[in-house]
């Protein structure tokens, strides 16, 4: 449209015409209302994706990695659960933490234990982290054109002992993090994030080395989170994995 | 009763005979017995595979490379026996390596190189109903040294046609295997050096070949176990070898 | 002739030349009408022996962001009368705000105390006036006259009025409490109880509403608003010691003071 040369009545004359009267929608905002991304027919036919919120945090240590994940699932307006675990024990050196949609992320964690399980049968030996985070870039990757509606942290420790978290998008780009943060809450998230540990901005690239700041400051990046998304609360999930194996502790957070 | 004439149960690649025998095995494993000889010796610097590269005529070209193959940059592998089938094994092997590094970004291990050489041995026959790949209709006529560095250390298998693989210290198969053998017995010792595991290869053939021993006859590769690479020795080392044996 | 184009101008009644204005901007893509913020919301009202009781949470949300934690959504319309507002926050506030002010104008002009129906009519009127663009969904109570008056306003217009009142996204949770719970002729307290309880299963099963309950009375002559009378979401864990912002971790680029020079002559500004 050419906006120097508009008038009222040029554009008036114009939809004037083809002027159909629309519905009156009754736009009281009630639950029902708030659900219909899954459950109508959308211009394209069905859509098969809902998006079940939450958030989930992973930091990377010297010598450990940890996860901070809410408990929360939603649908639109609606609480689902408000004690899922988002996170899933693949090796003892190595778990996957995801957001998303839960149907995905459920088959996505079995199918990669079930991977896991393979290849401890055929190859004798347990896979590194490095091999599973290429395992899981091609799974997602060959679900290109109907994915997995998962957002993906990979996090273990590597075979230097290290920390490391992977990150993933649902079609499996991927890349090697210090930090990662995945789900509705990401945006509110990384910020903290980028400030408190080791970014590409950061003259000195190490590692935290004291597991219970970076459990604080974790639970504190879920419990702030909560204060302000709407689909993160109920309970925060620790689940700490060092050289011993891992740890999985939970505490309450808002439920509101 | 015509049982027990060898000749009835020669027909078919899969059928045993009453004694438990499938012939078309065995003949298979005594086809390795007319190939060129190969040497594989593992110590705890690396692994060396030797062969001998027989030269029918004098106007043949020496072919380069033709028995002794890499597999993986960490893995090679030295055969005897029909080298038009080793290929398709090797081929096939090679395709799994490669294909377990994009899968798991990480070297294939040499025993599950082997393993998966011997899956294919095995895979001949009719094949499968729906099966779209037609397997070989008979045994592989090869027996294959694999060697090479993984996770742990220096290995060396042996495959044959029965689709068995076993793992070695010091191996020697084809014409010259079994006298080969002897010899290394006698020298092989679980700390040598190298060097030493390499001389003990050109000894070895030397005393087994028909021909004399040349430069151009005869290849060596070594697996370092600190580096992880395979290398092929230049005609410039073996000859420098060939000068200090005995 | 050059003015033809009145023709084609409807004659009279309303004018819907800017709707479609907006309409064909719209679809030419070159700007987009601005969207409404919707605030996620649980309200009710509740009528009992002597009066009424509104309660809200005290959420308010833009998209899925929390805009505000401890927002007010109980009006004031009159002394005798108040007004829980559900829907687009800014239309809430304005529209209550106004009809405040019209029904100040009729107790002066009049010298008589407002009545609930008058202000829900005219809370009605208004919004039936746009047509259901305007975002309000309000729960109007109070006590006149003829008694205790319940009095529910939707954006497109309608009034109903029934003895418990539930509105926002958290209403059908709200509304599971009140049939449940609801008995006529209740006393104060469980009136009170009633509504907190209706207010908290919005805050705890509806992610748009949340934080606390606000509660107001209102019998003759007399309200009490009970502000955050229930406030048990609060952040239940802080990182202890609080957080460092490392300066050494980063490059700094460039670092420069400037010093601020009075000049001769000039005074300084008055700062007391």
């Amino acid at each position: 449209m050419d906006l120097e040369n508009y008038t009222n009545v040029n554009i008036f004359k114009k939809v004037y015409e083809k002027r159909e009267v629309s519905s009156i929608h009754n736009v009281v905002e009630q639950p029902h209302h708030l659900l219909k991304d899954n459950t109508q027919h959308a211009k394209g036919g069905f859509n098969p994706y809902v998006n079940n919120q939450g958030t989930t945090v992973a930091i990377a240590g010297k010598d450990f990695v940890l996860v901070a994940a809410d408990t929360r699932i939603s649908q639109g307006f609606n609480i689902l659960s408000r004690d899922y675990s988002r996170t899933t024990k693949l090796t003892d050196q190595c778990v996957i933490t995801s957001g998303g949609m839960v149907a995905d992320i459920e088959t996505l964690h079995k199918l990669l234990i079930a991977k896991v399980k393979t290849y401890q049968r055929q190859f004798k030996k347990t896979p590194t982290v490095e091999s599973l985070a290429q395992l899981l870039g091609n799974t997602l990757y060959g679900r290109r054109f109907m994915p997995y509606y998962a957002f993906n942290l990979l996090c273990g420790i590597d075979q230097n002992g290290q920390g490391s978290v992977y990150g993933y998008d649902a079609i499996g780009s991927w890349d090697k993090l210090t930090y990662g943060v995945q789900g509705s809450g990401s945006e509110l998230g990384a910020p903290i994030l980028d400030n408190q540990f080791v970014g590409h901005n950061y003259l000195v690239k190490t590692l935290p080395d004291d597991v219970s700041v970076v459990e604080d400051t974790g639970k504190d990046i879920i419990n702030s989170i909560a204060e302000r998304d709407i689909y993160t609360g109920d309970q925060v999930e620790i689940v700490i994995v060092d050289k011993n194996g891992i740890r999985v502790k939970r505490e309450p957070i808002r439920r509101d | 009763m015509w049982m027990g004439s060898k000749e009835h149960y020669d027909r078919g690649v899969n059928t045993f005979s009453p004694e438990g025998r499938i012939y078309q095995i065995e003949y298979a494993i005594e086809a390795i017995k007319f190939g060129s000889t190969a040497i594989g010796i593992r110590t705890n610097e690396g692994v060396v595979l030797g062969v001998e590269k027989k030269l029918p005529s004098k106007l043949m070209e020496p072919a380069k490379s033709e028995k002794l193959v890499e597999i993986d940059r960490h893995c090679g592998c030295a055969m005897s026996g029909i080298v038009g089938d080793a290929r398709i094994l090797v081929d096939h092997a090679r395709v799994e390596a490669q294909n377990h590094r994009f899968n798991y970004a990480e070297a294939m291990s040499i025993e599950q190189i082997t393993e998966a050489v011997s899956d294919l041995a095995i895979n001949f026959g009719e094949g499968y109903e729906g099966t779209k790949r037609k397997p070989m209709a008979r045994p592989y006529g090869v027996a294959l040294l694999i060697a090479g560095v993984d996770d742990n250390g220096p290995q060396l298998y042996q495959t044959d046609p029965s689709g068995t693989f076993l793992q070695w210290q010091a191996r020697a198969i084809g014409s010259g295997g079994d006298t080969a053998m002897t010899y290394i017995k006698e020298s092989y010792h679980s700390n040598m050096t190298l060097a030493e595991a390499e001389k003990l290869v050109m000894q070895t053939l030397k005393s087994v070949m028909e021909e004399k021993i040349q430069s151009d006859n005869v290849e060596i590769s070594i697996v370092r176990t600190d580096t992880k690479r395979l290398e092929t020795r230049t005609q410039e080392y073996v000859n420098n070898i060939i000068s200090t044996l005995a | 002739m050059e003015l033809d184009y009145l023709k084609t101008l409807p004659l009279g009644g309303f004018n819907f030349d800017n709707c479609i204005r907006n309409r064909a901007m719209a679809e030419s893509g070159i700007l987009q009408a601005p969207k409404t913020m919707k605030t996620g919301t649980t309200i009710c009202g509740v009528l009992f022996k002597d009066g009424v009781v509104l309660a809200a949470d005290t959420r308010a949300t833009g998209g899925s962001i929390v805009g505000d934690k401890n927002c007010e959504k109980i009006h004031n319309l009159a002394p005798n009368i108040f007004c829980c507002g559900a829907g687009t926050a800014a239309d809430c506030d304005h529209v209550t705000e106004m009809i405040k002010r019209q029904l100040e104008l009729h107790r002066l002009n009049t010298h008589s105390e407002n009545r609930v129906q008058m202000a829900a009519l005219k809370l009605v009127a208004h919004a039936f006036k746009y047509g259901g663009q305007i975002g309000t969904h309000l729960i109007v109570g109070g006590v006149d006259v003829k008694g205790p008056q319940l009095i529910e306003c939707s954006n497109d217009g309608n009034m109903y009025s029934m003895p418990y009142h539930t509105t926002g996204s958290g209403s059908l949770a709200a509304m599971a409490i009140m049939e449940t719970r609801y008995k006529e002729n209740m006393t104060r307290e469980e009136a009170v109880n009633l509504c907190i309880a209706a207010i908290e299963a919005g805050i705890y099963h509806d992610l748009g509403s949340g934080s606390n309950v606000d509660v107001c009375v209102i019998t003759r002559n007399k309200y009490e608003m009970l502000r955050n009378i229930k406030h048990d979401n609060f952040k239940v864990f802080s990182k202890p010691g609080g957080y460092q912002f490392k300066k050494d971790r980063v490059q700094v680029v460039e670092e420069f003071k400037h010093k601020l020079v009075v000049e001769a002559g000039e005074q300084p500004m008055d700062l007391s």
